[in-house]
């Protein structure tokens, strides 16, 4: 099954803003198909985009650009002359100065900051995507617990003793948070139709990470691509009245937030632990477990068009033998690499 | 095995250099004369600490040093993706002449106004190239509002894109920018190949690098991005260590146990902006507001106020962090005067600026995490970087 390109490049585009340079980077040749990638990779990755995409969202309005450029404007006429910017502002005269008359006013400065320029559009470059927290985009609090643990380099045993009671203490909150949920959609849902969520869910939260490769000029490389699992896009598939619908969401949302480590459970696998910490490890432990994991979203590959392949794909992941699965790639051809 | 470029008497320069520093505070005239622009005033003389580089000796190995060769650089350098950040244009390749000339170009007073400051007065060798002041002084006296950023691995930006807001296109446009800036150097462009001209020592660097003797603003500019791409800082203790592994999340043998356990907190929580995709060039892929003002009314817009961008207000960017226990002091004005304080901003996750970065959170560090974070910061630390002679003052 094909979907068209439209579908990845507006998932794309939502998360990714590419610069002129990395377009002559990456840029991509005339075929119309460059990239494939696996549908699923697609549908579980919709909402952890989006939650990445809030990095990139305005928060600074043009009337504020406006407000800031106009406090230079020292004699008060109104406008911002040449000489009342500092020298390394002073070029913004020759680009934004439509009027010709040397000066900025603030219809020019407003028309300016909201304008894609090109300038700006080279200037542009979130080359690594978006950002957003693991907690909520695909890592789970399993894997947070046993990265914390081994960020702390505990003597080998006492490593191994740590890791141990987590990883109880991670099953213990996904039972519970599972099974909670199971019983919520539970009567909405046909035998086989509840199986197969439980399958597609449990899959998804045991995969660590998600990898798209690419290849640049013939060198593949790999990063890593958080895609949570998504309890509620899952049950998007399934006929179920608004209702239960309403419903179903609400135990989704609430089977993710079981699985989050508030104080309360933070404090309780502390203790847990602490019994084989010093103080100084376990307050070490207690601080980083605090931390909410960052994650990285999609790169920025510039414009290209790509072909969503039904099939997952399994590919070689170089990486540290940690148990990753593959379902997805992106494998752009370079034309150019020219700096 | 050194020698001199020029034919002067080994009495010369130390004669007129006495003779200068005496009879200059009683006759004007003469700062004029090391006056490129005779409309700017001379530097008072608080800043003549060193004599003018034309009043010293210029010595240069016999045998050029070697910039150009890559062959050195270790595996992590090398890589696919870690190479993928170099950003050396096709049209401008590092080559033993072009650096070499670029690095007497860059301990040249004379490429200010009056004579008196270099790009290495500001740009210090042992600090990483970085200056040790929140500010720099300029030629005439006055200070900067920003600090001058170390010039340490700018080869591997892959932006390719310089100065705290960016506004530098590449390090051939910019270069330049300094020179002219009336506050830095204050020169008068359209003097300056000119005053480098009257040099008959640069003739034979001009035909070395480029040719022919011919001097231009442009290979000016040139010389000296060839030789700020060659000031690459890879022999430090994290180095050696990545070297013996196969990946940098390993421990390395030659680090603490401390300085492991630093290592794997900035993998954690740093590396995400400060180590991108490679494990090599410890700088940023964009510029970010890590926090640094509570709102968009700061004296500085950094990137903002060069795009206009709302988005881009508040956005610097980030020299890299190789030898940063020397760059200090931190952040584009210098605020901070100790890694200490730079790991309290990030500990507590900066002011509430509406563009801060959401990478930028409270990480609520103890104290035996700031130490290990510290340790792990100073393996970064390249001595022979800090001391290499080919990017030495060559004026004697």
């Amino acid at each position: 099954m094909r979907y068209g390109c439209a579908a990845l490049l507006m998932l794309i585009s939502s998360a990714v803003m590419a610069s002129a340079q990395d377009q002559v980077r990456f840029t991509a040749p005339a075929p119309t198909v460059d990239a494939v990638i696996h549908r699923d990779a697609i549908v579980n990755s919709l909402n952890s985009l989006a939650l990445l995409n809030k990095n990139v969202e305005v928060r600074v309005s043009p009337e504020e650009v406006v407000a800031r450029l106009m406090s230079f404007d020292r004699n008060g006429d109104g406008k911002v002359a040449i000489n009342e910017l500092s020298e390394r502002m002073q070029g913004l005269v020759a680009r934004a100065d439509r009027s010709a008359d040397g000066a900025l006013d603030a219809t020019e400065i407003r028309s300016f900051s909201e304008s894609p320029q090109s300038f700006q559009t080279a200037f542009r470059n979130l080359q690594g995507g978006g950002y957003g927290f693991g907690d909520t985009g695909g890592l789970s609090t399993r894997t947070h617990i046993e990265n914390t643990i081994e960020d702390l380099r505990l003597a080998p045993q006492v490593n191994q003793e740590a890791k141990r009671i987590g990883a109880a203490f991670a099953d213990e909150l996904e039972g519970t948070a599972l099974a909670n949920l199971k019983r919520v959609v539970a009567p909405m849902l046909a035998e086989p139709q509840l199986a197969e969520f439980e399958r597609n869910l449990t899959s998804a939260t045991s995969v660590r990470n998600r990898v798209i490769t690419m290849s640049s000029n013939g060198t593949r490389t790999t990063q890593t691509f958080a895609i949570g699992a998504e309890p509620v896009m899952m049950l998007a598939r399934y006929p179920l009245t608004p209702e239960q619908r309403k419903t179903a969401s609400a135990a989704a949302e609430t089977f993710k937030a079981e699985q989050q480590l508030d104080d309360a459970r933070r404090s309780a696998l502390v203790a847990q632990v602490s019994g084989i910490l010093t103080d100084e490890e376990s307050d070490n432990f207690r601080a980083a477990l605090a931390r909410r994991p960052l994650v990285k979203g999609l790169g920025a590959f510039g414009n290209f068009q790509a072909t969503i392949s039904e099939e997952p794909v399994r590919l070689q992941f170089p990486g540290n033998g940690a148990p990753v699965r593959e379902i997805g790639f992106i494998d752009v051809p370079v034309a150019s690499t020219s700096r | 095995m050194r020698t001199r470029v020029a034919g002067r008497t080994s009495f010369a320069p130390l004669l007129a250099l006495l003779l200068a520093l005496l009879i200059a505070p009683f006759i004007p005239e003469l700062a004029g004369e090391w006056t490129s622009n005779p409309n700017l005033q001379a530097a008072p003389q608080h800043q003549l600490d060193r004599a003018p580089s034309d009043l010293r000796t210029l010595t240069l190995p016999a045998v050029s040093y070697r910039y150009a060769s890559i062959e050195m650089l270790p595996v992590h350098f090398r890589q696919g993706d870690a190479q993928r950040f170099d950003n050396t244009p096709t049209d401008n390749p590092i080559t033993d002449a072009g650096a070499t000339l670029g690095r007497v170009l860059f301990y040249d007073t004379r490429l200010s106004a009056n004579n008196t400051i270099s790009c290495g007065s500001c740009h210090v060798q042992k600090a990483g190239f970085a200056d040790p002041k929140p500010g720099s002084r300029g030629f005439a006296g006055g200070t900067t509002d920003r600090h001058a950023m170390n010039l340490v691995n700018l080869r591997y930006h892959p932006r390719g894109r310089f100065f705290w807001d960016e506004r530098g296109g590449n390090l051939e446009s910019m270069v330049l920018m300094p020179v002219e800036n009336h506050l830095e150097m204050g020169q008068d462009l359209k003097q300056l190949s000119q005053v480098i001209s009257r040099d008959e020592r640069y003739l034979e660097l001009f035909r070395s690098a480029f040719g022919d003797p011919v001097v231009t603003n442009e290979r000016i500019s040139r010389a000296l991005a060839q030789f700020l791409r060659s000031l690459v800082s890879y022999q430090s203790k994290y180095d050696t260590g990545r070297a013996a592994v196969s990946s940098s999340k390993e421990d390395f043998a030659n680090f603490t146990p401390q300085e492991n356990r630093g290592k794997a907190l900035f993998e954690r929580n740093c590396a995400l902006c400060h180590l991108p995709d490679q494990d090599a060039h410890f700088v940023m892929k964009e510029a970010v507001n890590t926090g640094l003002d509570d709102d968009t009314r700061g004296t500085d817009g950094g990137v903002g106020d060069i795009t206009l961008n709302p988005r881009d207000l508040g956005h610097f960017k980030s020299p890299s962090l190789r030898n940063v226990e020397v760059t200090g002091p931190y952040m584009h004005d210098g605020r901070f005067a100790t890694l200490d304080a730079v790991l309290d901003h990030y500990s507590s996750g900066g002011k509430k600026h509406p563009n801060k970065d959401v990478r930028v959170q409270p990480l609520n560090l103890t104290n035996s995490e700031k130490a290990a974070l510290i340790a792990f910061l100073k393996t970064l630390t390249d001595p022979r970087f800090l001391s290499d002679p080919r990017f030495s003052d060559p004026f004697q």
